[in-house]
This record gives structure tokens, C-alpha cells and sequence, in this order.
């Protein structure tokens, strides 16, 4: 059930502090070698807690085995996929590189699912 | 040949064969988003040795004393080469051709003697393929076509080289007892 009382406004109170997005631009091939697309970055405010197993639940069978969060936060964060014009974001949160894996959209905020790269 | 070589060789003649521009012949398995449209991802697998590897010895004076002899490995192995070929296209019309045509056409233009000799200056030949296997898939709520073609083929062994040292001359003394004088020293010069 979602809680629809739950407002941006939350989000800033609930912060757990600010991050860096990293956002890459999608990347190109040549000679059938990837190549890595241009990145910018940008601070985001955000409420980084841990996911759930149901949260686990939601991603493929390979990925519930890696330490996973949840971002709760004001500003759009981005998932690659086929067609898209960006690779996933990546959060850096406690001095590790997330990428966002999933994101849902409510109203005034977003809720994305992000896993350590490493 | 080095291995990259090798394999921007590959992607060229799958781009040509199949008539997909380069940024849709890509190699499986990196982090990238796919491409959009149709595109051909490649694997290598399944590297045999048929044979024995021999030695090619090259003089060149030139090299640095100690190195005028050149010995590189030449052989070559028999590889796999793994194509798996995506497109929305499920069913091919005029103007769009699902993977099945696009496996097919790489499969007949792999014969063509210009693509062979482009492909035979990397050290790569051809020998044969599998069947075009038509596999789609769901993706979201839709098929999204796939196929895939095993493509048996040749490629050159790994550049492996040592150096050896070339002997120009020697030159010495031999020393002989029982002459006169007693000894007497010859020098000797090759």
C-alpha cells in the first residue's frame, strides 16, 4: 500500500544526506567495441536506506545476491535500457558506486533501486 | 596478428555480410546498453589447435646485438565464431528483415571472394557454419526476434616472439707447443 501522504517535503526531512550522480550519456560502439558516453554529474538529496527482500524480489534472479539500497529522492534518477540516451545513473553513497537498477515514480518523488558495482 | 586485429576483422565482415553499420555489429557480454534496431552481437569460442605451431627464424642485423634472430610462433586455430541476431523485427517485409534474413544473408555473403580476401589479410578464413536458428524471445509484452548462427572458421595463433643472437665472427689465439719457438701463437679470425 502506498502511502500517499507522502510528500517531496518527506523526502527532504527523511534526507540521509546528499550524493553524486553520475549520469552517462548512452555509449557508442567501435568495431564493435563498446565505448564509454559522456558523463556529467549533478547532487541529489536523498534518503538512502537499505532494500527489502521484497525489494530483492523485484530484480533478476542473478541480481538478488548484491547489496542493494533504496533511494528515495526529489529528482528523477535514470535506468539504461535499449532505445534510451543514457546508461543508469550511478550514486556514489558512503564512498561506493551504486548503480540504479529500477525506478518508480510518484507523485513529487522517485523511489529507485540501487546496486554496488562493486 | 594481434587478437584485436583479429576481431575488428570479424566485425568487419559480419557488417559487410549482413549490411549492418558498424554500431550494430557489436561484441557480447561488455556493459553497454544494446543497441537500438537490428544488430549482430559476436562471441568467440570453442579455439582448437588442429595442428602443431611451428617456428619462423628472421635475421636482421639491424636489431640490437643479441636480438638479430627473430623467432615467432606461426599456427593457426580453428574457432567459433557465435552470432546471435536481434531484431523487433519478426517478420521480415520489404525494407526490414527479421534475424532469420539477416542470418541468412550473413550466411551467403561470408561465400563472396571479396569478403573472404578482406577477411583472409587479419589470417581468417571461413570453413562453415550451423543452421540459422530462429529463437525470439519475450521482451516486455512483446516477441522481439532472435537468431543464431555458429560460423566455423580459421583464425592465426596468438603473436608469440623470442630473440636470439647472431655470432658475425670470432676471433682468438691459438697457442702451439712443441714448434719453434716454443710456443707460438697463432691469431685466427672468422
Amino acid at each position: 500500500m502506498i502511502d500517499a501522504s507522502f510528500t517531496a517535503d518527506d523526502i527532504d526531512a527523511l534526507a540521509t544526506g546528499t550524493y553524486t550522480v553520475t549520469r552517462r550519456a548512452v555509449a557508442t560502439f567501435a568495431a564493435g567495441r563498446a565505448v564509454a558516453g559522456a558523463t556529467s554529474t549533478l547532487t541529489v538529496t536523498a534518503a538512502a536506506v537499505p532494500a527489502t527482500g521484497r525489494d530483492l524480489l523485484r530484480l533478476p534472479e542473478g541480481r538478488r545476491a548484491t547489496e542493494t539500497r533504496i533511494v528515495f529522492t526529489t529528482t528523477a534518477l535514470l535506468v539504461g535500457g535499449q532505445g534510451s540516451a543514457n546508461d543508469a545513473d550511478l550514486v556514489g553513497i558512503d564512498g561506493r558506486t551504486w548503480e540504479v537498477q529500477q525506478v518508480e515514480s510518484f507523485p513529487g518523488y522517485y523511489r529507485a533501486i540501487v546496486q554496488a558495482t562493486a | 596478428m594481434s587478437w584485436p586485429a583479429v576481431r575488428d576483422a570479424f566485425v568487419a565482415a559480419i557488417a559487410t555480410a549482413s549490411g549492418l553499420d558498424a554500431q550494430h555489429v557489436v561484441w557480447a557480454y561488455q556493459r553497454a546498453t544494446q543497441p537500438t534496431g537490428p544488430y549482430i552481437s559476436l562471441s568467440l569460442s570453442v579455439l582448437s589447435n588442429p595442428g602443431q605451431d611451428g617456428i619462423v627464424a628472421t635475421t636482421d642485423l639491424t636489431r640490437p646485438a643479441g636480438q638479430e634472430i627473430q623467432l615467432a610462433v606461426i599456427g593457426f586455430r580453428e574457432a567459433t565464431l557465435d552470432l546471435e541476431i536481434f531484431s523487433d523485427v519478426v517478420v521480415s517485409a520489404n525494407g526490414s528483415a527479421d534475424p532469420i534474413e539477416i542470418g541468412e544473408n550473413v550466411r551467403a555473403a561470408l561465400a563472396l571472394p571479396t569478403l573472404r580476401e578482406t577477411a583472409a589479410v587479419a589470417g581468417i578464413s571461413f570453413l562453415g557454419d550451423s543452421p540459422v536458428q530462429y529463437l525470439p524471445e519475450i521482451v516486455a509484452v512483446d516477441f522481439r526476434g532472435r537468431a543464431t548462427l555458429d560460423i566455423q572458421c580459421f583464425v592465426p595463433a596468438a603473436a608469440a616472439v623470442e630473440y636470439t643472437g647472431y655470432v658475425a665472427s670470432v676471433t682468438g689465439a691459438v697457442t702451439v707447443h712443441g714448434g719453434t719457438p716454443d710456443p707460438t701463437t697463432v691469431p685466427f679470425s672468422t
